[in-house]
C-alpha cells in the first residue's frame, strides 16, 4: 500500500527580534535558523516526500537577506536531492506574501524547481507522482477536496476557534470546518506549541515553533513527521528539532539571607541553552536588599537568556515594632503615608524601594554604589 | 518589658548558668572578667539574634569546651502578659511562648517581629543606641559638640558611626554620580551613567536611523528594479514589433520605389525594341531578301554600306574634278598676270641706284642729292610692292599637274558610276535615293539600339519582366501585403519607436544604478535588528537608571524630611526633661537646659557664668551627666509607656560620689516605671538596687 510521509513545521520566525533576548537576540537567530535547518534534514533522515511550511517561516515580510539566501539554498538542495522532496511553503500572519515582500522577490526571481509557494492567488499544487494535492486558504470553507488525489492536504495559518478562550483572531477555524474540510490532513500554524485539533476523520494539527521564539514558550521545539495510509489512516510522531530549554523558578525572598543565597538557587537551573524565567516573589526580610541588576549580572552567563521579574514587597508590618520618635520610625511612617496616597503600582513600587533603601541606608549597610 | 530570667547553655565564659531579674534597678555586679560583658551579649543575642543564623560571627561565643552552638532562654513579662523565649543556635531552633495564652511561635522570623514588637526597638542597632548606655560611649565625650552629635545618633536609631547627614550625604554623592555630566552641567571627562546611557540611545537612534534609511534605499531599489525589469520586459517586444513593422515599411516602400524604376525601364526597353524591330521590319522591306540572295553572304545593308561608299567616293571624285577645274582656272589667271609685271626689276635697280647716288652726292656735293636718294628709295618701294607672286615658270609647272589630275580624276568618275550602277543592280535598288533611304532607316536604327544589339536588347527586356514579377511577387509575401503604411502612420510610428527606445534606455540605466546601489549598499538587516535590539537594552537601562533616580530622590527626601521632623519634636519634648534630671544629678547646680533644633546640642545656663555654657564649658564629668540626662530623657520620649530593659554598662565611672550616690537615687525613682540592668564592678550602688545579681568571681590562673 502506498504511503505517503511529510515534515510538517510551521512558526520558524527567521529573524526574530525581540528585546526580551537582550544580547542573546543574535545568537538566538542563529538558533532558530539551525532548527529550520534541523527540520529540513529530518526530511531526509526520515526518507519524506513532502516539506511543508504552514506560515510565519520568517518573522518579517522582509527577513534579513543572509538568512533568506540560507533557507532559499537549504530549499534547494532539499528539492533537486536523491530522492527529491517536494517542498510548500504558505505565508503567515508575520511573513505575509505583498508588494516588496521577500516571497514577491521569490516569485518574481522564481523559486528552485520543487519548491511551490501557496498563496490567495495560487493556493493549490498537485504532485500527480505522489498522488497529493495541497491547498492553502485563509478561509477553511475554501477548501475543497480534489477527487483525482488519493490524499488532500490543507493548510491553514490561523487560529483554532476555542470558545471562550479563543474567540478572534486573523484568520479563525472552527472544529466543523475541520470536520468537514475533506482534507486527510490538515496542516495547522500560528500557535508555538503542539496542538491536535483533529475533528472526526480528519487530522489537524499544529507542529509548534521548531524552536523556542518567546521566553514564555515551556516546551521545546519540535517538528511532526506525518504519515497517510491510502486507507485513511493518519498517524504522527513529533520529533525534537530544538535545542534550547524553558526553565522556571519562583523565589519567595522570605527564605532567602542574601543576594548571593539567590543567586545560588537561579544557578541550579543553569545552561549554556536554558531560558530561565525566574521571579521573585514573598515579603523581603528587613536585612535583606534585593538589586535584581545585581544578581542577573552574577549569574546571566551561565544561561542562554535569563529574565528576572521582582514581584516582591517589602514588609510593611515591620515597622509597627519602631519606635516612631526616632528617625527610622517617622521615615517609615511618612513611606507608609505616601504608600497610601500612591495612585500607581508603579509609584507604589518605587516607594518600596525608597523605603528599603532608606531602610537599610539607615541600618548602617553599605547598599549604595 | 521585665526580663525575670536569663538561662544560658554553653554561652562564652558563663558556660551553663541561670540569672534571675527583677522589676526596678537590677545591680549586675561582678569583678572584671566575671562575665558582665558576656551576660550582655547573651541577653542581646537572645532578643535580636535568629537561631538559624548563618553568619560565624556568633560562633565565637559558643564555650570553649563546648561541643556544639550554645543555647539561651529567658523569662519576661511584657504587654501584660508571661513570655518565655528559646532559642537553640545548635539545633537552630526557636520559640516564644505567650504562657498566659498558649500561644507559641516557633517560626524564626515570627518570632523575632513579635520579640521586636514587645521590646519596642525594631533593631539591635536602634536598642544599642536608645536604650542602652555604655562607659565607652560616655568616656568618648570630649569636644564640645559631641554630645549633640551622639545624641543625633541616638535618636537615629543608627549603628554606631552612622549618622543621618552622613546618609544624606551618601544620597546627594550618589545622586550626583548618577547624574553627572546631565544639564545644566558641563560635561565631564567621565560622565555619569545617565549620560553613559543617554549618549548610547542617541548614537543607537542616530544608526538605527541611518540603517533605516538604508534600508529603504535598497527597499526602493529593489522596487525600481522590479518595475524596471517589468516595464522592460513589456517594451522589449514592443520596440522589437514597431521596428520590425518600420522595416518591414520600409522594405516595402523600397521594393515598390523598385518596380517602378523597374516598369519605367521596362516601358522604356519595350518601346525600343518595338521601334527597333519596326526599323528592322523597314529594312527588310527595303532591301528584301533578294538581295540576300544575289548578294550571297553579303547582308543587304553591307551591300548598302557599300553603294554608300561607291556614291561618296563618286562624290568626292567629282569634287576632286571641279575643284582642279578651278585650280586651272586660277593657274591660268596667275600665268596672265605674270607676263604684265616684267618693269619691276628694272624699276627696282634703278631705285637702288638713285638711292646710292643720291648718298654719295649729298656727301660729297651737295645735301639735295638726297632728294635722288629718296626718288630712287620710292621706285624700288613700288618696285618691290608689285613683284609676282611666283614666277611664271612655276604656274607653268603647276598648271601641267592639276591637267595630270584631272585627267586621272576624269577617268575615274566613269569607272565609279560604272561600280554604283552594278551595285546597285546587285542590290535592287532602283535609284541611289532608294539606297539613301535605307541608310537613314539603318541610321535610325542604329540610333535606337545604340551601342546594344536587338537581341539583347530582348534578353534585357525579358530580364527586366523577370525582376518585375519578382518584386510583385516579394509584394504580395504575407509580411509585406496588406502593410498600408502611410507617411504619417510611419512618422507616428518612426517616433513611437524613439520614445520607446529612449524609455528602454532609460530603463536600462535605472537597472544599473539600482542594482549598483543594490551591490554596493552596506545595509545589513541583521545589524538593523542588533541595533534595534542595543536601543531597547539601552532604554531599558535608562528606564532603570530613572527609577534608581527617583528612588534616591524620593529616600533622600523622606528622610530628610523624617530627620528633621525627629530632631524638632525629640528637641521640644526632652529640653525640659534633661533640664529636671540634671538638676536631679547635679543636686540642682544646673536646672537650666535648652537643646538647639537643628544640631541637637545641648546648652547649659551657668550660674558661675550667669549665662549659657555650651558642653566644652563643662567639666569632663558634668558632660557625661548631661548626656546621661539627655539619653534618659530620650528613653521617656521613645518609651512613654513600656519600655524595653534599659542596659547600662557602669556609666558613672567619673562620677563624684555625691553625685553618683544623686544619679542612682535618680536611677532608682526611673526604674520604677522601668527596668534598668546596671552592670557595675563596684559595690556603692547595691543600696539603691531592687534586685543584685552577683557574679561569681573568675577562677585564678592558678
Amino acid at each position: 500500500m502506498a504511503k505517503l510521509r511529510l515534515v510538517h513545521t510551521a512558526d520558524v520566525h527567521l529573524g526574530h527580534s525581540s528585546g526580551a533576548f537582550g544580547t542573546a537576540a543574535a545568537d538566538h537567530r542563529r538558533r532558530l535558523l539551525e532548527a529550520f535547518e534541523r527540520c529540513v534534514a529530518c526530511c531526509t533522515e526520515r526518507a519524506a516526500q513532502l516539506f511543508i511550511t504552514a506560515g510565519d517561516l520568517f518573522d518579517s515580510p522582509q527577513p534579513p537577506e543572509a538568512t533568506a539566501q540560507r533557507v532559499q539554498a537549504s530549499l534547494r538542495k532539499l528539492a533537486s536531492g536523491s530522492p527529491p522532496v517536494s517542498v510548500v511553503l504558505a505565508p503567515g500572519t508575520h511573513d505575509r506574501l505583498e508588494a516588496g515582500s521577500i516571497y514577491e522577490r521569490w516569485q518574481t526571481e522564481g523559486l528552485p524547481p520543487g519548491v511551490h509557494l501557496l498563496s490567495i492567488a495560487a493556493p493549490t499544487v498537485n504532485f500527480p507522482e505522489l498522488g497529493v494535492t495541497v491547498t492553502f486558504a485563509e478561509d477553511a470553507n475554501e477548501l475543497r477536496r480534489d477527487p483525482d488525489a488519493r490524499f488532500n492536504i490543507g493548510i491553514i495559518h490561523g487560529s483554532v476557534q476555542i470558545p471562550g478562550l479563543v474567540d478572534e483572531d486573523h484568520v479563525i477555524v472552527t472544529e466543523d470546518q475541520i470536520a468537514t474540510s475533506g482534507m486527510d490532513y490538515v496542516a495547522l500554524g500560528h500557535w508555538h506549541s503542539f496542538g491536535d485539533y483533529s475533528q472526526d476523520d480528519v487530522v489537524a494539527l499544529y507542529p509548534g515553533s521548531p524552536e523556542v521564539v518567546a521566553l514564555d514558550q515551556t516546551s521545546r521545539g519540535q517538528a511532526l513527521v506525518v504519515d497517510l495510509d491510502e486507507d485513511g489512516q493518519v498517524t504522527w510522531e513529533r520529533v525534537t528539532t530544538g535545542v534550547l530549554q524553558y526553565a522556571e523558578q519562583q523565589l519567595d525572598l522570605a527564605d532567602f539571607r542574601s543576594a548571593e543565597e539567590i543567586a545560588q538557587q537561579l544557578l541550579q537551573s543553569a545552561g549554556p541553552d536554558t531560558i530561565l524565567v525566574a521571579r521573585l516573589t514573598g515579603i523581603v526580610p528587613a536585612d535583606l536588599v534585593v538589586d535584581p541588576d545585581e544578581i542577573l549580572a552574577r549569574v546571566e552567563s551561565q544561561f542562554f537568556r535569563i529574565r528576572l521579574s521582582d514581584d516582591s514587597h517589602a514588609d510593611w508590618d515591620e515597622a509597627a515594632s519602631e519606635p516612631l520618635g526616632l528617625v527610622p520610625g517617622r521615615f517609615r511612617q511618612f513611606m507608609q503615608e505616601r504608600f497610601e496616597a500612591a495612585e500607581s503600582d508603579e509609584e507604589r513600587r518605587r516607594i518600596e524601594q525608597a523605603r528599603s533603601l532608606g531602610l537599610a541606608l539607615l541600618a548602617g549597610r553599605e547598599v549604595l554604589p | 518589658m521585665i526580663l525575670q530570667r536569663l538561662s544560658v547553655h554553653d554561652f562564652a565564659c558563663l558556660g551553663d548558668a541561670e540569672f534571675e531579674f527583677g522589676s526596678g534597678l537590677n545591680i549586675i555586679r561582678g569583678p572584671n572578667e566575671a562575665g558582665k560583658s558576656t551576660l550582655q551579649t547573651a541577653f542581646l543575642t537572645l532578643f535580636f539574634v535568629k537561631a538559624n543564623t548563618t553568619s560565624r560571627d556568633w560562633h565565637r561565643f559558643q564555650s570553649w569546651s563546648a561541643r556544639q552552638m550554645y543555647s539561651l532562654s529567658a523569662d519576661f513579662a511584657a504587654t501584660g502578659r508571661q513570655w518565655r523565649l528559646t532559642k537553640d543556635f545548635a539545633a537552630k531552633k526557636a520559640s516564644l511562648a505567650d504562657l498566659t495564652s498558649g500561644e507559641e511561635w516557633t517560626d524564626h522570623d515570627q518570632v523575632q517581629e513579635k520579640l521586636d514588637e514587645l521590646l519596642g526597638t525594631g533593631s539591635r542597632d536602634v536598642y544599642e543606641s536608645t536604650a542602652a548606655v555604655r562607659q565607652q560611649q560616655v568616656a568618648m565625650l570630649g569636644a564640645k559638640d559631641e554630645i549633640g552629635q551622639m545624641l543625633q545618633q541616638a535618636i537615629s536609631g543608627t549603628p554606631a558611626g552612622v549618622s543621618v547627614p552622613d546618609i544624606l550625604n551618601k544620597l546627594d554623592k550618589a545622586l550626583s554620580d548618577l547624574q553627572r555630566g546631565l544639564p545644566p552641567h558641563h560635561a565631564p571627562k567621565n560622565p555619569g551613567p545617565l549620560v553613559i546611557v543617554r549618549d548610547q540611545i542617541t548614537t543607537l537612534e542616530g544608526r538605527l536611523n541611518d540603517l533605516a534609511q538604508d534600508r529603504d534605499k535598497v527597499t526602493d531599489a529593489r522596487r525600481r528594479l522590479r518595475e524596471a525589469e517589468e516595464e522592460l520586459e513589456e517594451l522589449q517586444p514592443r520596440v522589437e514589433q514597431t521596428d520590425d513593422l518600420l522595416q518591414r515599411g520600409e522594405r516595402r516602400r523600397k521594393l515598390e520605389e523598385q518596380l517602378k524604376d523597374i516598369e519605367s525601364a521596362w516601358t522604356s526597353l519595350h518601346e525600343r525594341v518595338d521601334k527597333a524591330e519596326g526599323l528592322a521590319g523597314k529594312i527588310d522591306e527595303i532591301i528584301g531578301t533578294e538581295v540576300g540572295e544575289k548578294t550571297g553572304e553579303e547582308s543587304a545593308r553591307e551591300v548598302a554600306e557599300k553603294a554608300a561608299k561607291l556614291q561618296d567616293e563618286e562624290r568626292q571624285t567629282a569634287g576632286k574634278i571641279a575643284d582642279i577645274d578651278q585650280r586651272l582656272r586660277q593657274t591660268d589667271e596667275a600665268m596672265a598676270a605674270a607676263k604684265v609685271r616684267g618693269w619691276v626689276r628694272p624699276a627696282v635697280i634703278a631705285g637702288a641706284v638713285s638711292i646710292v647716288a643720291g648718298l654719295a652726292g649729298a656727301l660729297f656735293w651737295s645735301p639735295w642729292c638726297l632728294l635722288l636718294t629718296v626718288g630712287g628709295a620710292v621706285v624700288a618701294v613700288v618696285g618691290l610692292v608689285r613683284r609676282a607672286p611666283r614666277g611664271y615658270t612655276a604656274l607653268l609647272e603647276e598648271r601641267g599637274h592639276l591637267e595630270r589630275d584631272l585627267a586621272a580624276e576624269r577617268g575615274k568618275l566613269p569607272r565609279l558610276r560604272e561600280q554604283l550602277a552594278d551595285l546597285l543592280k546587285t542590290t535592287g535598288v532602283e535609284s541611289i535615293g532608294e539606297l539613301r533611304s535605307l541608310a537613314d532607316v539603318e541610321s535610325e536604327l542604329r540610333g535606337t539600339l545604340g551601342s546594344d544589339a536587338l537581341e539583347e536588347l530582348k534578353q534585357e527586356l525579358a530580364q527586366s519582366a523577370m525582376e518585375r514579377a519578382t518584386i510583385q511577387e516579394q509584394l504580395k509575401s504575407p509580411n509585406l501585403a496588406h502593410l498600408e503604411l502611410d507617411p504619417l502612420k510611419i512618422e507616428g510610428l518612426r517616433r513611437q519607436l524613439v520614445r520607446d527606445q529612449e524609455r528602454h534606455k532609460s530603463l536600462q540605466g535605472d537597472q544599473i544604478r539600482t542594482s549598483t546601489i543594490l551591490s554596493t549598499s552596506e545595509y545589513d538587516a541583521e545589524e538593523q535588528l542588533r541595533t534595534q535590539e542595543q536601543l531597547e537594552a539601552a532604554q531599558e537601562r535608562q528606564a532603570r537608571l530613572h527609577e534608581k533616580e527617583t528612588v534616591y530622590q524620593l529616600t533622600q527626601e523622606v528622610l530628610a524630611e523624617a530627620y528633621q521632623q525627629t530632631l524638632a519634636h525629640t528637641t521640644q519634648a526632652i529640653e525640659p526633661r534633661v533640664a529636671e534630671l540634671l538638676k536631679a544629678i547635679t543636686q540642682g547646680r544646673y536646672e537650666r537646659v535648652g537643646v538647639a533644633e537643628d544640631s541637637f546640642e545641648p546648652v547649659v545656663f551657668s550660674p558661675e557664668k550667669n549665662g549659657e555654657a555650651e558642653p566644652g564649658d563643662l567639666s569632663c564629668a558634668t558632660r557625661e551627666q548631661l548626656y546621661l540626662a539627655a539619653r534618659l530623657a530620650l528613653t521617656e520620649v521613645l518609651w512613654p509607656d513600656e519600655s524595653p530593659p534599659l542596659l547600662l554598662d557602669d556609666p558613672l565611672v567619673n562620677f563624684d560620689p555625691q553625685r553618683a550616690a544623686a544619679t542612682l537615687e535618680l536611677l532608682a525613682g526611673f526604674a520604677q516605671s522601668r527596668q534598668i540592668l546596671y552592670f557595675t564592678c563596684s559595690s556603692r550602688f547595691d543600696e539603691y538596687a531592687a534586685h543584685i545579681i552577683e557574679l561569681p568571681t573568675p577562677e585564678s590562673g592558678a
